[in-house]
Parts: C-alpha cells; structure tokens; sequence
C-alpha cells in the first residue's frame, strides 16, 4: 500500500543520489571547466576528434563517453553539462551512454548472478559503438 | 592565453551546482514515482499480462516479473529478483543468463532517460533504441541456447513449443 513511508521512502531516495551524484559531478566539472580554459581540453578534443566523428560526435565529447563507461551516467550527466554540446550530439551521446555505463560497479552485480561479466560487456560496447554509428548516420 | 583561475573556478562552481539542482528536481520525483510503483505492486500486475510479449525470447512467467523489475527499477534491484527467484528454484539457469542478457542492456530505462532527457536528448530515442538491442541479443542467445542444448536445454526448448 502507498503511505507516508513510501514518500519519504522516495524523497531519501532521491536526495541520496543527488548528493551521491554532486560528490562526482561538481568536481568533474570544475576540472573539465579548468581544462577548457587552459587550452588541454581544446588540444585533447582536437586529437580525438577523428575517432568521435565517427559518432558525429565533438572530439571533447570523449570526457563524458570515457567518464560514463568507467563511472556511471550521473558522472557522465556533469561532464556533459560542462561542454557545450547541441541536442543531436547529447541524443547520440546518451543512447551510447545508456548501453554501456558504470562497467565497474554494474560488471560486479551482473557476476552477483553468475553471469559472465565478460560477454555481456563486450555486448554492452558493441551496441553502444553501433547505435552511435547508426544514430549518426539516421538521425 | 593566460588562465583566469578565479573565473574558471567560479564558472565551474556555479555551472556545477546549478547542474546538480537541476538533475535533483528531475531525480526526487523519479524516486517518489517509481516507490509509488512499487508498494502499488503495479508490476506483479504487468507481469502476467507482458509475459506472452516476451515469451519468443525464452522467458517463462516466473521470469517476467524479475524482468520488469530491472527494465524499470534498474539492475541492482532486478538481479536482487532474479536471485531470489533463482534461489527459490524458479528460475532455470539458462533463463537467468537471458534476463542478464536483456538487462545488462537495457535497465533503469525510467531513471536513465530522465537524466538525459533533462540535458537535452530526445526521450522516445533513448527508449525505443535501448530496447531493439536488448531483444536482438537475448533473443540470439535463447536461440544459440535451444540449438545447443546446454545442460538442462530440454526445458528451454520445451518452453519454446508452449
């Protein structure tokens, strides 16, 4: 049954991961703010940007894609939130994002159930990769 | 170019926080929502009228449920399911593998989208294309699992005949 509980229930909820999500996020944009004013950002985005056009995707558009593979999307959410990116690029973007996140804590549930972490990233990365192909190319 | 370290720590700071207040307001409602959800038991419900759209990948009535609970929920608590429902004897080991498969793909799809989409993605996308995937493979995979009959293949395809 719904009651109070399940408001507070939900409100906890909600908090915790906002202030869980602001420990990585303000950092990790400070830091990409930092390195956008300092001019490595502008110099990583441009040797990388060969490999994210395949995505149709800015060369800085990498920070958020590598953060969000390794850490999770809330991680990913603030590096986006730094750059400027237009909304074709944050679609791409986030669809290859939601396939493949957090490999390092969600590789540890997914052997919880004694299912290979292995295939099922490779399956994660494969998809992620493809669809910002395809996106690229249909959108 | 000489870095201005005092506004670029300003930029970042408040860009930061003004980021993060914006996911809270979408986050705190997408988890009074979904324990809504939850104690209504809308999903037990679902479960049982969804389960003839998911049979063509192998999965039983007893695996409906799990399933539903990562596609929306998320994976902690969907492999929190299936493990119970492994541990009870529910759920043969072949099908835990296919809701892994599907999951590990496509899960959270309510909480997922919402933060994008308060980036600026396009919501309808992000679902519909999470999905095609997710199915492709498990599909794929209940196929590989029927022709070579794995230990225990006889109830995969079994059920595959229901």
């Amino acid at each position: 049954m719904v009651s109070s509980d399940t408001f507070r229930r939900g409100l906890h909820k909600g908090l915790s991961t906002t202030w869980e999500l602001g420990k990585v996020t303000v950092p990790l944009y400070i830091i990409i703010t930092l390195l956008k004013y300092s001019g490595i950002l502008p110099h990583i985005a441009r040797w990388l940007s060969p490999i994210m056009s395949i995505f149709g995707l800015p060369g800085e558009a990498a920070v958020p894609l590598v953060t969000g593979y390794v850490l999770h999307l809330y991680a990913a959410a603030g590096a986006i939130l730094s750059l400027d990116l237009n909304a074709r690029e944050v679609t791409i973007l986030s669809l290859m994002l939601c396939f493949c996140h957090s490999l390092l804590v969600e590789g540890a549930i997914t052997r919880k159930t004694r299912i290979g972490a292995l295939p099922l990233t490779v399956a994660r990365l494969a998809s992620s990769l493809a669809f910002g192909i395809g996106l690229n190319l249909v959108l | 170019m000489i870095l201005n370290w005092e506004l670029a720590l300003t930029e970042g700071f408040i860009g930061a926080l003004r980021g993060v207040i914006d996911l809270a307001k979408i986050v705190v409602p997408i988890m009074i929502g979904l324990e809504i959800l939850r104690d209504l038991k809308v999903l037990d419900r679902l479960a049982g009228v969804l389960h003839p759209t998911v049979k063509f990948m192998g999965i039983s009535k007893e695996g409906t449920f799990p399933l539903l609970v990562g596609i929306v929920f998320g994976l902690s608590y969907g492999s929190g399911v299936l493990i119970q429902a492994a541990n009870e004897g529910k759920l043969p080991r072949q099908e835990r593998y296919l809701i892994g498969m599907f999951l590990s793909l496509c899960h959270a799809i309510i909480e997922d989208t919402f933060i994008f989409v308060a980036l600026g993605a396009t919501p309808l996308i992000l679902v519909g294309f999470r999905l095609v995937p997710a199915v492709v493979f498990t599909w794929l995979l209940f196929l590989a699992f029927r022709r070579w009959s794995f230990a225990g293949g006889e109830r995969v395809s079994g059920r595959s005949t229901v």
